[in-house]
């Protein structure tokens, strides 16, 4: 049977990914026409808010990391004089991987390099013994797998879990549409929980144990919880005591926690703390230290490195029994290893330069004017664009994106409703043909019933990004303006 | 099932059921699937060399190294990366060099040139690129398979992908409608195919590669396969072809070629060509390779509505860049409606790791005649093939000289596919022990000499024969040592074996 349109995995049909989807392919279209001088829009150039790519706008890479990536790839270099080319530390952390390496081009171990895996491990007792103030003991190498980004280390367990529509996996709503795409690709349950956009999205053990109850009416079994700690698209950061009243509901209920954690390094609020989802159940201690298994999802796409195009990252499963690894690890295996880049890229990432170091001041430095300007653009984000008629954005405590509520006038719903469109999606799509400004709507991340949102990253550089917030608040005005006021 | 019966299992009643990840749980199609290429014999092998590395334990083991033959993995065996691809690498991660007078010193004209197109089209290679491939590289590819094949390709139908084990992945699984869809694969075949084919709960239809005219493929047996699957139920989609072949090393025929893809219009199959190995090609003018792609083409309208699928790696050939992760396919005659399908799958992983991407640039457009690294890049492309073409030849004589082994040569890719006819007593031994003779003894193998072969159970074989795949990878200058081992170990055991 040939394929068509209408032989193809009715799966692949029904899934939506938004963040490069429809409207932000049509973006592309126009970028083309006014590359080329053939477009004719009221805008000279397309601002992309889209999708967290911040070396796609003009965010500068760690200059180390790149470095000692650069002399792995050519490592004939380290037998020359490169004292006017490169720093003596990435000089001496080339030479010190090279030997770990076994071929700078051959297949690793498909759970990635062992010294790698390592070094997450360490990085993680640090992290989480810090942030605790206890010690939590050691983490496992043995527990960790690198994967080409955190989206993979999601796809695995996700297909580890699923075993059709009856396996039901717990979805914050809003959501980051990896989760949503893949269950559905999967044919798994999406069991969605609403967290409450009035208290700052706020995630309560109540909604989630509605959610659970609504899906076991059904039939379907939840398996697993999904949380994204910071939010994406919301920007929150959960409290310790919030994460682990969540794992004591979890070992009630006998479900797996999937913990996005890959915004973990992007704090912003002074008054937040990142705690891993780890940290918080080893610190609960015995029944649920022992219990509850979790997987916790890391990248080096985020944070401050930005190194989306390497994809790197890795995902540490805890409590899961020793039997079940080897057939979960078949799934990385079919694949080979994740790419060698990337492994390096997440080993030097949490390994930085240190106190002494050649680059440390300089990679300080780098580190610290990414993670203010980043600070800086949330706070302006925020106040901007609720200075937007019908829009309000929480505050944005940690990530990237802020995820504001819209309110359009009842004509402009209409309108979108005729063009069979949700309302947000409609205002998305005008916003880019008149204003060249590229968001998500809320659709695409899913929303209460009748709420509209859409979601802007905060990444554009400051002067394009104060721009953009203008674009908007100008759209918005004008379509006041067109459609009528808007309702209280 | 009855609604209470479904309450019980979600409010965990049962126990062990409810959602937590167990062996009883975890997706039953998981438990399914095999890969024997990093099975139970490179486990093994991965504990022994932990224990060669432990003063403690190293005494335990004849030998002082693993030789890894499992797997098509040329540059942990010593196979040096090509400098160009190298060099434009390291520049692409530190763009700041090609500004720096210094660094100019360091590097070629040429790929510093190459670097500054790339980047200039990339922006940086940290960014997710476009979720189908940077546009100017899926151009590179297609220039390449227009002047490889006489015919013109579109970028628009070119997906990079993170190796060529991805495409594979994707493009089955959009196949997929109900659980009776059906595969071919050759058997022996390569077992990303089953095990993919398991985990998208397909149906794999065997077809058979012909051992004894040198691994040739039979369309009538295809015919015979697809009718018999056909009969049984199941909706056969698309015919799975390795060419050059792996495990078996073979390049169809022009002929065969043409009498598959004859097979695949009348029968309505469509095609996915897995050609990774193109460039191992070892006698190009006694058996040239073709694409499918350009024998499709080529017989025109006699073949008009096949839909093809054709990948490429970075990981084979004399690149062998398996690391990196870098790899496309290309889509032929399918609707851009669909083909946009393709691009929404891409995009939920947003995009494959961009230096995988620059490594597929320079595979499909190296140094021309004139540029500074032409001589170099050149000298080391031929030093490659030829030493793997003569590896080639080593192996595939010193197998038949062994006792009970005949092995037919490789005419492409890495690996020779080994028939091992096991001595009665041998066989009888094997299932007591409720295995396959071919693990068994792969396992006896790597225990007495450290080479890390994989069983022919691992990739399919007719009922009743056995057979090891070892690729010629180890570097000469230790290959015959290496076969050596094989044939003192083999000696040994064949004496012992054959003599009950």
């Amino acid at each position: 049977m040939s394929l068509t349109l209408k032989t193809l995995n009715p799966l692949l049909k029904a899934t939506q990914y938004a963040v490069r989807g429809p409207i932000v392919q049509r973006a592309g279209q126009i970028d083309a026409e006014l590359a080329a001088g053939t477009g004719n829009y009221p805008f000279k150039n397309i601002i992309y808010c889209n999708i967290g790519n911040p070396q796609s706008l003009k965010q500068k890479p760690l200059t180390f990391p790149r470095e000692v990536l650069a002399l792995l790839s050519a490592p004939h270099l380290l037998e020359k004089d490169l004292s006017s080319t490169f720093s003596p530390d990435a000089v001496a952390r080339a030479k010190a991987t090279l030997p770990k390496m076994g071929g700078t081009g051959a297949y690793t171990n498909s759970a990635g390099y062992d010294w790698a895996r390592q070094s997450v491990a360490d990085y993680i007792t640090k992290r989480d013994n810090a942030n605790s103030g206890k010690d939590l003991g050691a983490a496992d190498k043995n527990s960790i797998f690198l994967t080409n980004g955190a989206s993979p280390a999601v796809q695995y367990m996700l297909q580890a879990l699923i075993d059709g529509p009856t396996s039901g996996i717990m979805t914050p709503i809003p959501q980051y549409p990896l989760y949503s795409a893949t269950i559905s690709l999967m044919n798994g349950g999406l069991v969605p929980y609403y967290m409450d956009e009035s208290k700052g999205w706020a995630l309560t053990v109540e909604d989630l144990t509605s959610s659970y109850d609504a899906a076991v009416a059904k039939g379907i079994t939840p398996k697993a919880l999904v949380v994204i700690n910071p939010g994406n698209p919301t920007g929150t950061i959960l409290s310790l005591e919030v994460i682990q009243e969540v794992l004591k509901w979890a070992r009630a209920k006998k479900v797996m926690v999937l913990a996005d954690e890959v915004y973990q390094e992007n704090i912003y609020a002074a008054d937040k703390k990142f705690h891993s989802f780890r940290e918080a159940l080893l610190g609960l201690g015995a029944p649920y230290a022992n219990e509850v298994q979790l997987a916790s999802m890391h990248t080096t796409s985020k944070g401050i490195h930005g190194e989306c195009g390497r994809r790197g990252g890795y995902a540490e499963l805890i409590n899961v029994p020793a039997d079940v690894m080897p057939d979960f690890i078949k799934l990385p295996s079919i694949n080979l290893c994740p790419n060698v880049g990337g492994q390096i890229m997440v080993d030097l990432m949490l390994n930085p330069p240190q106190p002494g170091d050649a680059s440390y001041e300089s990679y300080t430095a780098e580190y610290n004017a990414i993670f203010e300007a980043l600070k800086r653009r949330a706070v302006l984000s925020v106040r901007e664009l609720n200075a937007i008629p019908g829009i309000h954005t929480q505050t944005v405590e940690g990530a990237m994106y802020a995820f504001p509520s819209l309110k359009v006038p009842k004509a402009f719903e209409e309108e979108a409703a005729k063009a069979g469109k949700p309302a947000d999606t409609h205002w998305c799509s005008l916003l880019l043909e008149q204003y060249g400004v590229v968001v998500v709507p809320g659709s695409g991340f899913g929303q209460r019933e009748g709420t509209y949102h859409f979601r802007t990253t905060i990444l554009p550089p400051e002067d394009q990004l104060v721009d953009c917030v203008d674009r908007i608040k100008k759209f918005q005005t004008g379509i006041i303006e067109k459609y009528g006021p808007l309702e209280a | 099932m009855a609604t209470t019966e479904k309450q019980k299992m979600a409010s965990g009643v049962n126990g062990r059921c409810g959602g937590r990840l167990s062996l009883d749980n975890i997706n039953p199609a998981v438990r399914r699937a095999e890969y024997a290429v990093r099975g139970e014999l490179a486990v093994t092998a991965e504990v022994i060399r932990a224990e060669l590395q432990d003063p403690e334990k190293r005494h335990k083991w004849p030998f002082d190294k693993i030789i890894n033959c499992n797997i098509g993995n040329p540059q942990q065996l010593g196979q040096k990366p090509l400098s160009f691809l190298r060099q434009v690498s390291a520049l692409v991660d530190c763009p700041e060099l090609l500004d720096n007078k210094e660094a100019a010193a360091l590097f070629p004209q040429d790929a510093m040139e190459r670097a500054g197109e790339l980047l200039a089209s990339i922006g940086n290679v940290g960014a997710y690129s476009h979720s189908q491939g940077v546009p100017l590289i899926r151009k590179s590819v297609a220039r390449f398979i227009h002047e490889r094949d006489g015919h013109a390709a579109s970028p628009e139908t070119i997906f990079l992908t993170d190796g060529a084990s991805t495409g594979v992945k994707n493009i089955l699984q959009m196949l997929v409608t109900h659980p009776k869809v059906g595969f071919m694969i050759p058997i022996p075949q390569y077992p990303l195919y089953s095990a993919t084919v398991t985990l998208i709960d397909g149906v794999a239809v065997p077809y058979y590669m012909d051992e004894n005219s040198d691994w040739c493929l039979h369309v009538n047996d295809l015919q015979t396969q697809l009718d018999k699957a056909r009969s049984e139920g199941t909706e056969v989609r698309a015919l799975c072809v390795i060419n050059p072949g792996n495990p078996t090393g073979n390049v169809l025929t022009h002929q065969n070629m043409k009498d598959i893809l004859t097979l695949c219009a009348r029968e309505n199959l469509i095609l996915l060509a897995d050609e990774v190995y193109q460039t191992n090609v070892y006698y190009p003018s006694e058996r040239p390779w073709y694409s499918f792609k350009r024998v499709l083409m080529d017989m025109g309208k006699e073949v008009e509505g096949v839909q093809l699928f054709s990948l490429h790696s970075i990981s084979k050939g004399m690149v062998g860049e398996c690391g990196r992760r870098g790899g496309y396919f290309e889509v032929t005659g399918v609707d851009p409606e669909v083909v946009k399908e393709f691009y929404k799958l891409a995009s939920i992983s947003l995009c494959p790791n961009v230096l995988g991407q620059v490594a597929v640039d320079v595979m499909v457009r190296p140094p021309k005649p004139g540029d500074t690294s032409y001589n170099t890049y050149m000298q080391e492309y031929q030093d490659v093939y030829d030493s793997l073409k003569r590896r080639s030849i080593l192996i595939h004589e010193a197998l038949n000289t062994m006792a009970g082994i005949t092995c037919n040569r490789a005419q492409g890719a890495m690996y020779v596919f080994a028939k091992v006819d096991f001595p009665k007593s041998f066989l009888s031994h094997a299932e007591s022990q409720c295995k396959s003779p071919d693990l068994i003894y792969a396992l006896e193998l790597l225990k007495a000499t450290g080479v890390c072969v994989v069983p022919g159970s691992g990739f399919g074989q007719v009922q009743g024969t056995f057979h090891i795949r070892s690729t010629f990878l180890p570097p000469e200058d230790e290959f015959k040592a290496f076969v050596g081992r094989i044939e003192t170990f083999h000696r040994d055991w064949w004496a012992k074996w054959s003599g009950k």
